[in-house]
């Protein structure tokens, strides 16, 4: 690894580029008097932008049962799907997980880049042109905040940005002080108050299931199930006299669940942060860092959008891995041992990712 | 009355902000050499802040100013910090900054709102508004927001229960003046902080080592008041510099101020009095402050009675400042103590026989 490398211009940047030829590019969130200086104290933190790292990995969607395994080291018990955080069985906290990223993990971490987005242009104020979205080239979407006003903010004042967009301390008691009597729904409210209010709305037009998901208790769903029609109407009228009060928070404490954007608490909070460089190739997948516009994103598809090899002869890829694979529209199956003639992009894909290794064409030895 | 600017009565009761030192170096009052008479009313009433600020400072009146006395009032201020600076003593640093602020606060509680706006923008360039038809009606950027609430504890003050739209916070007058008041304290704290070493005038001298040795009497007074029964003479280097923290209005991690809590739950020392300690010099509220202490004493929640850190893991998190002599001997702050406690009785009846 290479650090603490400055460049006085783009052109030096990218000759640097070209001749190092590194397989990952990393560049600073912070800005310093001297950036080139070999010890973090003596370069002169002047300030960072505000930096925000959603990452599908840690994300609970329903694809992981069908392409994440896990493992206790303990006691060697094993599951499918997001690992938890003790196991089932033993209650050790040692785990080994092998993850995989598809299409859904993909999705479902725009849809997280979406909240935190709408939340910074609403509730902090910040322009579009302040904000740049990158695809990360591998499991998710980076968030990179620039202006004036976040330059300065120190590490624990970061923190409190971060339990905003993750709703971490949230308090339904503190946003609804009035909750013991006459609560006014109001849609237009500013912060959490209004967002909580929307959302709740949404929820009452959800089935049974989806509030169980959300972890809503069977007594507080039967509620609402029941009396749907009233508290929709109440709800538009800005009341809310015909709900238990309980049940009511459980609903609003819900509806901060749905809300909240889980992004990576560490990374934004570290004013010190290497961050790959938007333009790059991920080490792993091939896969172009694409920067983004804000209104780019809900129409991106990175499998397809972030192809960095797009023609070139086909490469014999033998497989050692039979995960499932989607790149440029085409999606792929494949059974371990088989030998697959890959478009480059693919191929590049598989050999990063620890899915095949390189076939060489007349019978040689196969490298890995 | 209209939206003027400051008058001399504002200088003298925010001496801390920019006018106010600016008219200090126009009318060239400040003097030091003409300043070397202790019996001089700008001396009296800058000796007269320092003390002041070793009182319990819970609930701070603002002091009077008669008419015709703003400049002594005013000149008084860069003099108390002066004579702070000249004692050395950093806890007395904290406690008059501290003290500082909160009577600012309360003189700022009784102003109309543009002043207190602009006292915030043109001293902190704060990016805060008044609009009367909004609820809460001041508007407050939140990185301006940020730097001061974010050393706050308590839940209220968390950025994601805040009204927060189009990068501003919707504020009460009262959580304005507050976050003022923090911004205050670290000005003038700074200010004392930097100040250079300035030679006090020799008439001065004897004022200086008079404050000086006033505060560390009040200073073990006000504590061992505060402590009730416990003896503060018995408490490790570290407890010791815990408490004077605390009391000297830092805020402590959260890890300290467990450790301090459990080390005084376990000298005997009641809830309330512990309470009544952290209320005094922090923001906490009392209802959450009652449950945080009676949780660590096993009163509520999972019933058990926490200890305070063993002094390996009080290194761990960086709040040993390395030990006395005694130190060696023990393995607890608690064990410290009572040994500790042993050798000052054994001293006592030495003393007496």
């Amino acid at each position: 690894m290479l650090r603490h490398k400055g460049f006085r211009s783009l052109t030096e940047l990218t000759a640097f580029l070209s001749s190092f030829t590194p397989s990952d590019a990393y560049y600073s969130s912070a800005y310093y008097e001297k950036p080139e200086a070999e010890d973090m104290a003596g370069k002169g933190w002047l300030g960072a932008d505000l930096v925000f790292d959603i990452d599908s990995d840690h994300l609970p969607t329903r694809c992981k049962a069908t392409h994440d395994v896990w493992k206790c080291l303990d006691c060697g018990f094993e599951g499918r799907g997001l690992e938890p955080e003790r196991c089932p069985r033993c209650g050790k906290r040692r785990m080994e997980a092998e993850k995989w990223v598809c299409e859904e993990c993909l999705e479902a971490a725009k849809r997280e880049t979406m909240k935190l987005l709408s939340m910074l242009e609403e509730d902090f104020g910040f322009s579009p042109s302040q904000l740049e979205v990158v695809f990360s080239g591998h499991r998710g979407y980076h968030v990179h905040v620039s202006g004036e006003t976040i330059l300065g903010l120190n590490s624990e004042e970061r923190k409190e940005i971060v339990d905003y967009v993750t709703a971490s301390g949230l308090k339904v008691s503190l946003l609804y002080p009035e909750l013991e009597g006459g609560l006014k729904i109001d849609f237009s409210a500013e912060g959490w108050r209004g967002r909580l209010a929307r959302a709740a709305y949404s929820l009452l037009l959800k089935k049974a299931e989806e509030l169980r998901e959300l972890g809503l208790p069977g007594r507080a769903i039967k509620f609402l199930e029941e009396h749907r029609d009233r508290l929709l109407a109440e709800f538009l009228r800005g009341e809310a006299s015909a709900i238990p009060r309980k049940t009511l928070e459980k609903l609003l404490q819900a509806a901060a669940r749905v809300e909240a954007s889980l992004v990576d608490t560490v990374v934004t909070t570290d004013v010190h942060r290497l961050i790959r460089l938007p333009g790059s190739l991920h080490g792993k997948t091939g896969l172009r860092v694409v920067p983004l516009r804000v209104e780019q994103l809900p129409e991106f598809n990175p499998l397809v959008e972030a192809l960095a090899f797009k023609d070139g002869e086909k490469v014999k890829v033998r497989v050692v891995k039979a995960k499932p694979l989607k790149l440029g529209g085409v999606e792929y199956r494949f059974r371990p041992g088989e030998l697959v003639e890959a478009s480059k992009a693919q191929a590049v894909y598989m050999l990063g990712m620890g899915m095949g290794v390189l076939a060489q064409p007349s019978g040689a030895e196969e490298v890995v | 009355m209209g939206e003027a600017g400051f008058t001399l009565l504002d200088y003298a009761k925010y001496p801390f902000i920019r006018e106010a030192s600016e008219y200090l170096r126009e009318t060239q009052l400040l003097r030091l050499e003409d300043l070397s008479n202790p019996n001089l009313k700008p001396v009296v009433r800058a000796a007269a802040r320092i003390r002041l600020s070793a009182q319990p400072l819970k609930d701070v009146t603002a002091p009077e100013i008669p008419q015709g006395e703003e400049e002594n009032e005013l000149l008084s201020f860069p003099l108390a910090l002066a004579l702070a600076r000249a004692t050395g003593d950093s806890y007395l640093w904290r406690r008059l900054a501290l003290y500082e602020a909160r009577v600012a606060r309360a003189r700022l509680e009784a102003e109309p709102p543009w002043k207190i706006v602009k006292l915030a923008v043109e001293n902190f360039g704060w990016k805060l508004s008044f609009d009367g038809g909004s609820h809460p009606p001041f508007r407050l950027h939140f990185s301006d927001y940020l730097r001061n609430a974010s050393r706050f504890r308590e839940e209220g003050w968390k950025l994601v229960n805040q009204p927060l739209t189009g990068g501003y916070v919707y504020l009460t007058k009262d959580k304005v003046t507050r976050l003022l008041e923090e911004e205050i304290r670290r000005l003038i704290q700074g200010r004392i902080e930097r100040a250079p070493e300035v030679e006090v005038p020799e008439a001065l001298q004897g004022l200086v080592e008079e404050l000086k040795s006033y505060y560390s009497r009040v200073r073990r007074s006000l504590s061992t008041e505060e402590l009730g029964v416990v003896r503060l003479e018995a408490f490790p280097p570290c407890m010791a510099n815990l408490y004077f923290d605390l009391s000297g209005g830092r805020d402590l991690p959260h890890i300290g101020r467990f450790t301090l809590t459990a080390f005084l739950l376990n000298l005997g020392m009641p809830v309330e009095e512990i309470v009544r300690l952290y209320v005094s010099v922090t923001d906490f509220d009392e209802r959450m402050t009652r449950y945080q202490v009676e949780h660590i004493a096993g009163l509520v929640g999972g019933k058990t009675k926490y200890r305070p850190l063993s002094c390996g893991r009080m290194k761990t998190h960086n709040l040993c400042p390395g030990g006395d002599e005694l130190c060696g001997k023990v393995r607890s702050p608690l064990a410290y103590y009572r040994l500790k406690l042993k050798l000052l009785s054994k001293a006592g009846r030495g003393e007496k026989g």
